[in-house]
C-alpha cells in the first residue's frame, strides 16, 4: 500500500519537474503569457523607448536616462511588503556606491497608474532615497513600458474595488549606459551583488 | 501501528477538549496568555498618502497544542487582514489568508517582509516612524491577544536595528 503511494508521489514529482524544465527552456509555453519566461531565458530586446511622467510631474522618455545605468523595478505604492523592501535595497545600493552612484539612476515604475499619481509616487520614492525616480503615466503608457520590459503587472479582480492588489514582476533590471539590458536580478539579490555588477559596468 | 495511531488521535482529541475549557478561562482572565507569545511587533512607516500598510511580528506557540491565528483587528485601518506574499515564476502575488495561519505546538511563525504580514487596508491615520499602535490577534484556542506595533523606517527590514525591540506588550 505505502509503496504504491510512494511510487505515485515519485511519478507526480517527476512529471512536475519535467514540465517545469520544458516550460523554463521554452519547449512548452507557460500558461501565464510568454512575457515572464522570456526574462528568465535572457531574451534580448528588453527596454527601449518609453514615455512616462516622473514624480515631479515632468514628462520623460528613455533619452532622459541616456548615458547612465538604470536600476528598474516595477511595483505599486499600495504594496506594503515587497516594494518597500526593493526600494530599501535601491537606497542601500545608492548609498554604498558612494561617488559611483552618479552613474546610476534607480527607477520605480508603477504598474498601478490609476492610484499612483505623481504626488503619491513622489511621497513614496522620497521615503527611501532622494535619487530614486518614480515613473507613472497613462494606462496606455504603462502598458507600453511593461511590454518593452516584458514586465508583468495585473490587477487582481475581486470584491475589493478600492484596496485591490496587483500582481507584478519581482525582478530588478540593470540597464547599461547604452540602454541595453545588462542583467536581471531576481528578488532577494543582495545589495553587495548588485553593487558588484554595477561596478563591473562602470 | 494502527493502535498507536488511534491512541494518538485519542490523545489529541482529549487535549482539544481540555483546551476548550482552559482557553475560555484564559480569554476571561484578560491578558495572561498561557500558550501564545507575540513579540517584536513592528511596522514600516508609510507616507501621508499611503492607504495601506503592513505589520510584522513573531508568533510563538509555547503550548502543547496546535493553534491557529484566525483573524486580526485594528483601529488604525478600515480593514485588517492576514496576508502572505508568494512568488511564482518571478511574479509577486499578495494573498489574503482567509483561513488564517497555523501555529503548531512549539512552533514559531515569522511575520516578516516577503512572507506573512498583517495587512492594514484603508489607513485612517499616517503610520509615522517612532509611533506605535495596537493590533489584536485572534487565535482559535488562545483567544485574543493585543500587541503594540512599533513603527520603524519606511524601508526597515526588521526590529534588529537595536532599541525598542524589548518594548513589546506581553501582559
Ligand atoms: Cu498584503
Amino acid at each position: 500500500m505505502n509503496k504504491i503511494f510512494a511510487y505515485a508521489i515519485a511519478l507526480l514529482v517527476l512529471v512536475g519537474l519535467t514540465a517545469t524544465v520544458l516550460i523554463v527552456t521554452g519547449v512548452i509555453p507557460s500558461a501565464n503569457k510568454s512575457s515572464r519566461s522570456g526574462i528568465i531565458s535572457g531574451a534580448p530586446q528588453i527596454g527601449g523607448e518609453f514615455s512616462l511622467v516622473n514624480n515631479k510631474g515632468k514628462s520623460v522618455t528613455e533619452k532622459d536616462f541616456q548615458g547612465k545605468m538604470m536600476l528598474v523595478f516595477f511595483g505599486y505604492t499600495f504594496c506594503p511588503d515587497v516594494c518597500p523592501t526593493e526600494m530599501q535595497t535601491f537606497s542601500q545600493v545608492m548609498t554604498e556606491l558612494g561617488v559611483d552612484a552618479e552613474e546610476v539612476i534607480p527607477v520605480f515604475i508603477t504598474v498601478d497608474p490609476a492610484r499612483d499619481t505623481v504626488e503619491v509616487m513622489d511621497e513614496f520614492v522620497a521615503a527611501f532615497h532622494p535619487s530614486i525616480v518614480g515613473l507613472t503615466g497613462s494606462e496606455e503608457q504603462i502598458i507600453h513600458v511593461k511590454k518593452q520590459y516584458r514586465a508583468y503587472g495585473q490587477k487582481v479582480e475581486g470584491e475589493d474595488k478600492e484596496y485591490y492588489l496587483v500582481d507584478h514582476t519581482s525582478f530588478t533590471y540593470l540597464m547599461g549606459k547604452d540602454g541595453q539590458l545588462a542583467t536581471v536580478f531576481s528578488y532577494g539579490t543582495t545589495t553587495d551583488e548588485m553593487i558588484k555588477k554595477i561596478r563591473e559596468l562602470l | 501501528m494502527n493502535f498507536i495511531k488511534i491512541a494518538r488521535i485519542a490523545a489529541v482529541a482529549g487535549f482539544f477538549t481540555i483546551s476548550l475549557n482552559i482557553s475560555t478561562s484564559i480569554v476571561a482572565s484578560s491578558e495572561e496568555h498561557a500558550s501564545i507569545i507575540v513579540k517584536e511587533a513592528w511596522a514600516r512607516a508609510r507616507t501621508g498618502k499611503a492607504k495601506v500598510g503592513g505589520a510584522y511580528m513573531i508568533v510563538h506557540n509555547r503550548g502543547r497544542e496546535d493553534d491557529r491565528l484566525i483573524s486580526v483587528r485594528s483601529n488604525i485601518a478600515e480593514r485588517t487582514e492576514i496576508h502572505t506574499t508568494n512568488m511564482t515564476d518571478g511574479v509577486m502575488k499578495m494573498l489574503r489568508l482567509k483561513e488564517g495561519v497555523d501555529v503548531k505546538a512549539g512552533g514559531t511563525i515569522m511575520l516578516e517582509p516577503g512572507s506573512y504580514h498583517v495587512m492594514l487596508l484603508g489607513l485612517k491615520e499616517p503610520v509615522i516612524e517612532g509611533k506605535k499602535f495596537p493590533v489584536t490577534l485572534v487565535f482559535k484556542k488562545a483567544g485574543e491577544i493585543e500587541v503594540m506595533v512599533f513603527v520603524k523606517k519606511a524601508g526597515a527590514m526588521g526590529t534588529m536595528d537595536h532599541s525598542k525591540m524589548k518594548h513589546k506588550k506581553m501582559n
